[in-house]
């Protein structure tokens, strides 16, 4: 490439590079300074305060249990919702043909906004009158307050958060499978080869590009997602159903408390960032793309 | 041992039926290729005998056993795809084993077949390596290899060479019928080139839109073509067809002779040279004889000014007869009784 060609290239590329640093990279990297300074207060600016926030943070009960609640709820809703999701599209893919699908795919209402699916939900969970309740007053159980039970909340949240996302991510199994080559399942069955066998050997691995990539968008949704915690539980009770990003928020707009917020942040870009390194680091090293 | 006999096949999604009334056996170490133009049928029938596809009805037997309605991996044969099917995550080694291991066939016959195998197609640098590191030569060696490996009664090959250059086919071929000797294997292939057909197969079975046209080995495929179809599909290029009367009169182009001017042989019959198309070992001759296009193959190159006239004929024995309407061949008998049609025209020229 010569100078000008060079020069072109840059120039195309400016608008991005400056929405990037102005609207993600800057903010970022302030917000990473804000978390070595105290809040300002009644005048006097914010002042370096070193490594306090993070004591701070390490000795606050309620942020261990909020990563931990995190970590719960990543661990259960990431494997469930990617079971779930395969499942469903391998069910799918063999009752529909090939464009019915890739029509779905673009009209598909899994794109609802979660706010609007916690309000589904929210009539499912309500404890007088509540579809759930009700179906348990059928065969005599006597009804569960699922949101406001400090043991039933976070798992409520969790069977959400499959629903939503499997739905989400059976969308794209169900475009990887269409893609597959048909002679390839021709060949397992003259070899005689059982569905389980099929699966594991030629189906599994074959998708094994997509599980990645939804296996990613899950984690990081688990810690991203938080939309549904406004309509149903908003943290509680007593925060047994809390999450880091809500945390988060509610340090920074319910405590104003900014610099904790902006240190609970940090937290939060160190563990996504650990993620991203886990897809491009290591899973992807004994993944075959074709 | 191994004999496939298919019975009133039928399969269709529409009209005309992609296959219908096919009816042929393969005998046991018999190399049949199923040939015919694209869209006739050849993989609607292969993949019937494959159990891919269902049959619509009819019946198929392999060694007397009914197999109409098993699942294909219960039919004990294999079958070659012409893309191949090769698993793309999967090592050679693991995609020549896949059946075997499917099949929970023991480690030390594994073992011992997957040796014999890669031997046989000469694999066995690239055992470790995937199907998306070979070449198209070599990935089509890997799917033969899969398909020996499991010594199935009888092996089906839907255009496996189709895939590959020029050069590397033909050598393919010549593998391919050595291969299939020297194992004894029972083969049915599919392929839409004649050439591919002649060269390799003991018989032939010619379709033409879902229909067997003609059935039999290829000098008589050549030789004695049944239909007007036959006789333009076998042989490059096709035979010339002259439509006169009733008849369909039918001269190959390699077997139409130059005869010396002025020779007075009463056969003989003159053309006008349109053009000519020099092809290295012979020159293919466009000709006009009255209305009728001709196409001539003589040895050599030979530059004929277009506009040029020719005496041509050609050997009474070389000459086919066919029904205008029905496009059946007219027995030699009947022959005999009408004469040559072509020599009345004469007539007319020495007039
Ligand atoms: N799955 C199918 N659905 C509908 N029509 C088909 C299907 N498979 C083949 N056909 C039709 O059947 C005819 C024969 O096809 P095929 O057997 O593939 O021909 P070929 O001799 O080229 O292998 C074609 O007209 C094709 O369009
Ligand atoms: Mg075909």
């Amino acid at each position: 490439m010569n100078r000008t060609q060079q020069l072109h290239a840059w120039l195309l590329l400016l608008p991005a590079l400056v929405m990037l640093a102005a609207f993600t990279h800057t903010p970022a990297v302030q917000t990473l300074l804000h978390s070595f300074y105290d809040n300002p207060m009644g005048g006097k600016p914010s002042g370096f305060v070193g490594m306090e926030n993070f004591e701070l943070l390490l000795e606050d009960e309620i942020f261990w249990q909020v990563l931990w609640n995190n970590t719960w709820y990543g661990l259960v809703t990431v494997p469930a919702s990617i079971a779930l999701a395969l499942t469903m599209a391998i069910w799918v893919n063999g009752r529909l043909e090939g464009r019915a699908i890739v029509r779905l795919a673009y009209f598909t209402p899994t794109v609802l906004p979660m706010i609007a699916v916690a309000n589904i939900w929210l009539f499912f969970y309500t404890p007088e009158i509540g579809l759930l309740n009700n179906v348990l007053g059928w065969f005599g159980i006597d009804g569960i307050n699922w949101l406001g039970d400090p043991d039933f909340a976070l798992p409520s949240l969790m069977a959400m958060t499959i629903w939503k996302e499997a739905g989400f991510f059976m969308i794209f199994y169900l475009a990887a499978l269409q893609g597959l080559d048909r002679s390839l399942y021709e060949a397992a069955a003259i070899e005689n080869a059982g569905r389980w066998q099929v699966f594991q050997r030629i189906t599994w691995p074959l998708l094994m590009p997509t599980t990645l990539f939804i296996f990613i968008n899950a984690l990081i949704n688990a810690f991203k997602l938080v939309d549904h915690l406004f309509i149903l539980t908003k943290g509680g009770p007593n925060n047994a159903s809390n999450l880091l990003l809500y945390y988060i928020y509610e340090n920074a707009f319910s405590f104003f408390d900014t610099a904790y917020a902006a240190t609970l942040t940090t937290v939060m870009l160190i563990i996504l960032a650990l993620l991203a390194w886990l897809q491009f680091g290591v899973l992807d090293k004994g993944v075959h793309y074709r | 041992m191994s004999r496939l006999s298919i019975q009133k096949l039928r399969k269709s999604w529409g009209d005309p039926p992609a296959a219908d009334d096919i009816d042929f056996t393969v005998e046991s170490g018999e190399f049949v290729a199923l040939l015919g133009p694209s869209g006739c049928g050849k993989s609607t029938t292969l993949r019937m005998i494959a159990g891919l596809e269902a049959p619509d009805s009819g019946h198929i037997y392999l060694n007397d056993k009914e197999i109409t309605h098993l699942s294909p991996g219960k039919r004990d044969l294999a079958m070659v795809f012409q893309s191949y099917a090769l698993f793309p995550h999967l090592s050679v080694r693991e995609n020549i084993l896949f059946g075997l291991q499917v099949r929970k066939v023991s480690k030390e016959e594994q073992k011992r077949r997957l040796n014999f195998v890669i031997e046989l197609v000469d694999l066995g640098s690239h055992l470790h390596k995937k199907p998306g590191q070979l070449s198209g030569g070599q990935c089509q060696r890997v799917a033969l290899a899969r398909a020996v490996i499991s010594e199935a009664r009888l092996c089906l090959m839907d255009e496996p060479l189709s895939n590959l250059d020029a050069k590397l086919r033909a050598e393919m071929r010549s593998e391919l019928r050595a291969l299939q000797q020297r194992l004894g294997m029972t083969v049915l292939y599919v392929t839409h080139d004649q050439t591919e057909a002649m060269s390799m197969a003991d018989r032939i079975i010619l379709l033409n839109r879902g229909r067997i046209e003609q059935i039999g080995r290829p000098e008589e495929l050549y030789n004695q073509p049944a239909t007007t179809f036959a006789a333009q599909f076998i042989g490059a290029p096709p035979m010339n067809l002259i439509r006169i009367e009733n008849r369909v009169l039918g001269v190959r182009p390699e077997h139409i002779q130059l005869v010396q001017p002025g020779m007075g042989l009463k056969s003989s019959h003159r053309a006008v040279v349109k053009g000519c198309d020099y092809l290295g070992a012979d020159t293919l001759i466009q000709l006009q004889l009255d209305e009728h296009s001709l196409q001539l193959r003589i040895t050599g190159h030979q530059k004929l000014q277009p506009g040029s006239s020719l005496e041509i004929s050609w050997a009474e024995q070389d000459q086919h007869s066919f029904c205008r309407t029905s496009g059946q061949r007219v027995a030699a008998d009947a022959l005999q009784e009408q004469h040559i049609e072509y020599t009345k025209k004469e007539t007319h020229y020495a007039a």
